[in-house]
Order: structure tokens, then sequence, then C-alpha cells
């Protein structure tokens, strides 16, 4: 665990101010929220329009004329959009910029099997992930009980483990497109390119002829909406997502175990 | 005794590669037309490194040093060929060989937010560092290891490369370019341990293009050209067999410059002046000798090229 407990411990300012600044949107929708109840209303009238139910996909089906409406509406899609960039930006490049500066050359000369190198560099990836959800629970927890709302926290809980499954799955995409460029720019484009049409596809799905490419999204299992709906986990979705997490983690290790490293 | 133990470690190889090619890109004919581009590494390499033996491997840019040391430590993927590091199978065995060999690489980059010390530490987890010799290291290194990584010139990096691959006293260290951005002092203290390395039965396999290094510290050499392997000799044996510098001043007749290069161990012939000619002879020089009993002679003098001169005729 010496590649993973060293990284950890080097990347803890990236690792820990990107998801506290990111969940900051927490005490600025309860900033706002006092002023904004009043008028909340008006604006749900306004989000029926189909355009913004394209756009917020489930989140638009929220009911925001209370706390945890808006709050689920905001914050999911907040943390979709982190989690878009997180999984594009981190992951590809975990061994791309290794080979961009040539570091490795060095580290695999010493006895330590490929696979696991990467996988205790992808560990430290998903460990500082799980600072996302867990400060959005914090602040959420925090936030909702000074304003005197209601929250049910224990499906919150299983709302933020789905982002977290998100980031993992949608992270180990992105490695294997690192290990299969081994190029920032290359690895970066590929990976951009895999989630960022997941994501739009499942803002197509939203609208009524185009359902079917939900299915072949990440983004639409595990979605916080529907673990609202559900009142909690949704297992077959949580196997969908892990296993594809799964199945792309394994690919990533075996290619770069595999594959020469010419460059 | 010395005689007898380093007698002792050249007996075994530890370092053998047989027949290595290396071809980067694929050609793909589609309809006749020609897809990619096929660009030669290496081309049936062969060589070993004994036990004991400093190894100096030498070639201009781009003729394949780096593509063999690379596929050595198994980065890469060789079309044909085998290679084995202590009697192990470089691919499958590659773990193994790696707990017992250093490498320091031609363009060494290390992790940038490390000290020197905390990389030491990082590695030392992978491979376990011999304490004591690190502390004679850092004796004669004088780079500082507390400091960042990034904030140290490249000739400092350079030192902690090397600090970082002997400090586990491997018996095996691959140096591609070890001293490159080295003062020359610096240079020399390497050039020591190296020495005293290999006086402890340590094995070196390194690429230069310093002569001087090479001359220094190398017991035998390998040059490489175009991914081909042209010559592997001792260094020792290299300056008097290999080529020599004959100037012949003639009292009268001399001979034209295209029947002395039609000889075949002339390799060059040269005008000094209107009577004397410098020639350049590879090998075996007694069939210039004989030629040359055909004219009278003022003087001849036959002398032993530099290793610069040597080098630079493998080279061209």
């Amino acid at each position: 665990m010496r590649v993973y407990l060293k990284n950890l411990r080097k990347g803890w300012k990236g690792g820990i101010i990107t998801p506290l600044f990111v969940s900051l949107i927490v005490p600025l929708i309860a900033g706002i929220w006092p002023s904004f109840k009043e008028q909340a209303a008006a604006f749900a009238e306004i989000l029926k329009n189909p355009i913004y139910q394209a756009l917020l996909g489930q989140m638009g089906l929220m009911d925001i004329t209370t706390w945890q409406g808006i709050f689920y509406m905001y914050v999911g899609i907040c943390l979709e959009w982190a989690i878009v960039f997180i999984a594009i930006l981190i992951p590809a490049r975990i061994v791309a910029s290794e080979v961009d500066k040539n570091t490795l050359d060095v580290t695999l000369s010493y006895p330590i099997p490929r696979w696991r190198y990467l996988l205790e560099k992808f560990m430290v990836y998903a460990t500082y992930s799980l600072l996302y959800p867990a400060f959005v629970y914090v602040f959420a927890v925090v936030n909702t009980n000074s304003l005197g709302e209601t929250l049910d926290m224990t499906v919150l809980g299983h709302a933020m483990m789905g982002f977290w499954f998100w980031l993992f799955a949608l992270g180990a995409l992105s490695l294997l497109c690192g290990t299969l460029f081994l190029d920032s720019n290359r690895a970066l484009s590929a990976s951009g390119a895999l989630i960022v049409t997941q994501y739009v596809m499942t803002r197509l799905g939203s609208l009524g002829d185009l359902s079917f490419l939900k299915d072949y999204t990440v983004f639409s299992y595990l979605s916080t909406a529907g673990i609202l709906q559900n009142g909690g986990m949704i297992m077959s979705d949580l196997a969908v997502v892990v296993g594809v997490g799964v199945v792309a983690l394994a690919a990533a290790l075996y290619v770069f175990q595999m594959r020469e490293l010419a460059y | 005794m010395k005689l007898a133990t380093f007698k002792a470690h050249t007996q075994e190889a530890v370092l053998e590669v047989s027949h290595l090619t290396k071809i980067y890109g694929r050609e793909i004919t589609v309809a006749g037309r020609k897809f990619g581009r096929r660009v030669v590494g290496t081309l049936d390499v062969s060589f070993s490194v004994r036990k004991g033996e400093i190894f100096g491997f030498l070639g201009p840019n781009g003729a394949g040093k780096t593509t063999t040391m690379r596929a050595i430590l198994d980065y890469l993927h060789i079309q044909e060929g085998s290679v084995t590091v202590f009697g192990m199978d470089h691919h499958r065995d590659a773990l193994e060989i790696r707990e017992r060999i250093g490498y320091v690489p031609g363009d060494l980059a290390l992790y940038d937010n490390f000290t020197g010390e905390e990389l030491i530490e990082y590695f030392d987890g992978f491979r376990p560092v011999d304490r004591e010799y690190l502390q004679e290291l850092r004796s004669v290194f004088r780079a500082d290891l507390s400091l960042n990584i990034k904030s140290l010139s490249s000739g400092n990096r350079q030192q902690v490369g090397l600090m970082l691959a002997l400090a586990s006293k491997p018996d095996f260290l691959i140096l591609d370019e070890p001293t490159s951005g080295l003062d020359p002092l610096m240079a020399a203290s390497a050039h020591r341990l190296f020495k005293e390395l290999k006086a402890e039965g340590k094995t070196i396999f390194l690429s230069s293009h310093d002569l001087a290094e090479v001359q220094a510290v190398c017991d035998r050499i390998g040059i490489i050209k175009e991914g081909r392997m042209i010559l592997v000799e001792e260094v020792e044996n290299l300056v008097s067999k290999f080529l020599q510098n004959v100037r012949v001043s003639f009292t009268s007749e001399v001979p034209d410059l295209e029947t002395l290069e039609a000889i075949d161990s002339v390799i060059s012939a040269e005008a000094e002046d209107e009577d004397t000619l410098l020639l350049k002879v590879k090998e075996d020089i007694n069939e210039l000798l004989r030629f040359l009993t055909k004219y009278e002679l003022d003087r001849l003098s036959i002398e032993d090229a530099t290793l610069e001169e040597i080098f630079l005729q493998y080279y061209e």
C-alpha cells in the first residue's frame, strides 16, 4: 500500500479543497432558500417547460417548493457536473501524466507489478472521491437543522453513495482511456467523449422519443431521483454501475500490465 | 588474488541478449497502398555482459541504445530474440529481476513534488536501501536531498537519480548516459563509485557519448549503429587492434591514393604534402607493408589511433 499511502499524503490539498469547494453549494442554497421559498411556486411553473425538463432530466421532476426538492435539484445537478469534470480530468491522467513527464521509467524499474501500481493510484482517486458525498452530507445535515427543515437522512446517504459509485464507474472508464492512449491529450479527449456523450444521452433520453438512450448511460442508473422515488438504494442499478466500474477497472489494469511502454 | 576474483566473476553472464529485434510501428497494405510506418529499433542484436564487468554501450543518437535498454527492462515488446538477466527471462521473471537491478534512464525524470529524501524512502519500500551505502553516497554527491526535486538543477537531479539507482547496491546497474549533466568533479566521483561496485562483483551496463568516460571505466564496449551491433570488443584491445595511423614519406615516386584505398585494410588515405601520405589502417597492416616495399621510403611511422578516432570510424 506504499504507493496508495504516499500519493494520498501528497495529494491531500487538491483532494480535500476541491470537494470542499464543490460542496459549498449546500450552504449557498440554504442561504437563498428562505427568500426563494416565497417565489418557488412561480419558478416551478417555469420549469414545466419541456426544454427545462430535458435540461434538468429527472431532477426537473423535483417539487422545488420544498427544501428537499430544491436541495436535490441544485445539489444533484451541481454534483453531476462536478462528476463529469472530475471523472474526465483526474483518472485519465493518472498514467498519462506520468508518461508525459517520463516518471514511469524509474518507478517501473522497481519490483512492483504495473497493475498494482495503477490500482493503488486509482484507489487514491476513489478515496478522495468519497469526500464529495461526505462533505455534501455533512453540510446538508447542518444546514437542514439550522433552517428547521426536514430531509430524510437515510435516503440522502443512499443518494450520496450513488454519486460515489458514479465517480468510481466513470473514473474507471476514464482510467481505461488513459491506459489505452498513454498520452494526456488523447486520453482526455477519449475520456471526455465517452463521459460527455453519456451525459448528453441521459439528457436527450428525457425527451419522449429518445428515451431508449437512457438505457446505455451510467447516469441513468443510481440517479438521485430514482433513489428518492425508491426511498433508498436500487440494488439492480447498483449492480449495473458497480459492474461497469469493475469491468472497466479490470480492463484498465490488464491493459496497463500487458501493453508496451513505447513512447 | 584480485585477478583470480575478477576471472571468477567473468565466467558468468549477467545479461544475455540474443538476436534482439524490435520494430516500432506497423505497415499495412490496402489495395496496393501502404499505410503506417515501420521504424527499426534494433535488428538481430546479440551480446552478453559478464558478471563483474562494466560494459559500455555506444552508438550515435537513434542507433538503438535506449531501445535495447528498455527492451531489457521489459518496457518494450520485442518481435524476435530473447533477453535473459541472471539467467531469468526478462518478461516472465521481470519482478524477480527488478529486485536486483538499478536503472537510470537517459531522459531522467523524478516526481517533482517529492524531496530527494522522500523519493529514497518511497522506493525503499520496493527495493530496500543499504543505509550504510546511502550515507557514503550522500558524502560523495552534493545534491541536497531535503529539497523538492523541482527546485534542483538538472545536474543535481541526475545525482539524485544515481543515488536512487545505487542506494540498494543492486547486483546489476543499467545506466543510460549516467553522468550527463554532471560537472567533471561529480562525473569523476561517479566513475570511482562504478569502479568500486565493479570491484565488489557488481555488473554495470552503461551507455555513453563521453569517450573519456568509456575509456576510464569500461572493460568492454559494444557499438550499435542503425539498430545493429557492429562491434563488441575489450577496450584495451580496441586501440591497438582496430585502427592505426600510418604516416609514410616517399623519396621519389608516390603511389596514388585510389590504389592505396583499394587495399582491404586501408580505410582512408590522404596527402599531407606532396611526398607524405597519411593512412588510416584497420586490423591487419601486413598487406599495406607488402605494398609499400615496392616504393622507396623516406620515413614510416605507425601510431595507434585515439579512441575517439576509432569511434568516429564506426559512427560514420
